[in-house]
């Protein structure tokens, strides 16, 4: 059970959302202390808000700008482009060997817990597939919000068990980030075998 | 609309403004963007002069690439997304001299500018307040601790955060839902204690 209390600080915009999010809350009763924490992470972020760079600042980041933008004027166009090139052929090489000894080093640790790097074409499925389905999870999380506040019951078992498993998959966006798929399968409680 | 109120020029128009070099549209930008930007940044660096370092040097960045800013494109997703990734660069460069959060609220970031908060006993209370959304954040790991800050802190719309992160809306949804629930998870044991 989610605090809709909370809920309703955390989304303070929700009018900025697309309507099938758009969620009305209302007061909590028992879980006050979640919802004083962001009113508490509100207020320090409004003081935060509330200070200013010092002046100083204010006025050498202007000055900055205004000096760029005058070179942007006055600089030929063809120089940037070139100090680009030459720096991208520098850097190139440089940032592939780097890249290659990174993983290098990182494929032999993570071979010995039973880890392989993922491909780019796998990394690329697993994010667009992880991003797909958090996606609908957040959509149909709005759903049933609103389902629930409008008086119906509660998720039937068979669809609690689905959103559940679908939950176990985005975590598997961790390996995801790290670039790593399991070599060896998973367990039922999701350890390597 | 009242007399000498201007229109509220849309973000599009003034980078495109920028761009045919008109620097009084760049002090509505800096104006409208800097202090979310501060605070967002602070609090991911822990540190106010770093933190005014790398806000300016956003800006900066924004000018000297003026060309290939596309002004139909969030610009504050991109100047968000540019501060996100310096402080993420100078963490990494410091991360043996002081770990994040540990001077999170030692500048005094969390006084309201002129705060309702009067009187030792109140005083007392808002700092014990702090002392708990500090341990709280820095128990977060840092993705969701990042998604707060910019949202609490930064004054982001949820579409605004999706843009900063490169993450579906979907994506942004579920992870502030799982946030809450593993706060409230947190406070609670907390509480028991």
């Amino acid at each position: 059970m989610r605090c809709r209390k909370a809920m309703r600080v955390l989304m303070r915009d929700a009018g900025d959302l697309p309507g099938e999010v758009r969620v009305h809350f209302d007061e909590c009763a028992d879980c006050c202390r979640l919802s004083e924490f962001l009113a508490g992470l509100e207020q320090a972020g409004a003081g935060e808000r509330a200070r200013d760079l010092s002046a100083e600042k204010i006025r050498s980041t202007r000055l900055q700008v205004a000096e760029i933008l005058a070179g942007r004027r006055t600089a030929p166009a063809a120089a940037p482009a070139w100090g680009l090139m030459r720096a991208a052929a520098w850097s190139l090489p440089v940032l592939a060997a780097l890249a290659i000894g990174v993983m290098f080093f990182l494929s032999r640790g993570r071979e010995a817990e039973g880890l392989r790097p993922a491909g780019p074409v796998e990394v690329a499925r697993l994010d667009a597939e992880i991003d797909g389905l958090a996606g609908t999870l957040g959509r149909d999380m709005a759903r049933f919000t609103e389902q629930h506040l409008a008086g119906e019951p509660p998720l039937p078992a068979d669809e609690a068990e689905s959103l559940r498993v679908d939950m176990e998959l985005c975590a598997l966006r961790l390996v995801e980030e790290l670039a790593f798929i399991p070599a060896r399968p998973l367990d039922d409680s999701g350890r390597l075998r | 609309m009242n007399e000498g109120t201007k229109p509220v020029e849309s973000d599009p128009d003034l980078v495109r403004r920028l761009q045919a070099g008109d620097l009084t549209a760049f002090d509505v930008l800096f104006e409208k963007y800097r202090r979310g930007m501060l605070g967002y940044v602070n609090g991911l660096v822990s540190d106010r002069g770093l933190a005014e370092d790398i806000v300016q040097e956003c800006f900066a960045e924004m000018a000297r690439r003026l060309d290939s800013l596309d002004p139909d494109r969030s610009v504050s997703g991109w100047l968000f997304r540019v501060a996100r990734n310096r402080a993420i660069d100078a963490l990494r460069h410091r991360k043996f001299e002081v770990l994040p959060g540990d001077t999170y609220f030692r500048d005094g970031a969390r006084q309201p500018a002129t705060g309702p908060h009067e009187g030792p006993a109140a005083r007392m209370m808002e700092a014990e307040m702090q002392a708990d959304i500090r341990q709280a954040l820095d128990r977060l790991p840092d993705k969701d601790r990042d998604l707060l800050l910019l949202r609490f802190f930064g004054e982001l719309t949820f579409e605004q955060i999706a843009r900063v992160l490169r993450r579906p809306l979907g994506t942004v949804l579920w992870r502030s839902q799982r946030i809450l629930a593993r706060l409230r998870l947190q406070l609670k044991t907390e509480n028991k204690r």
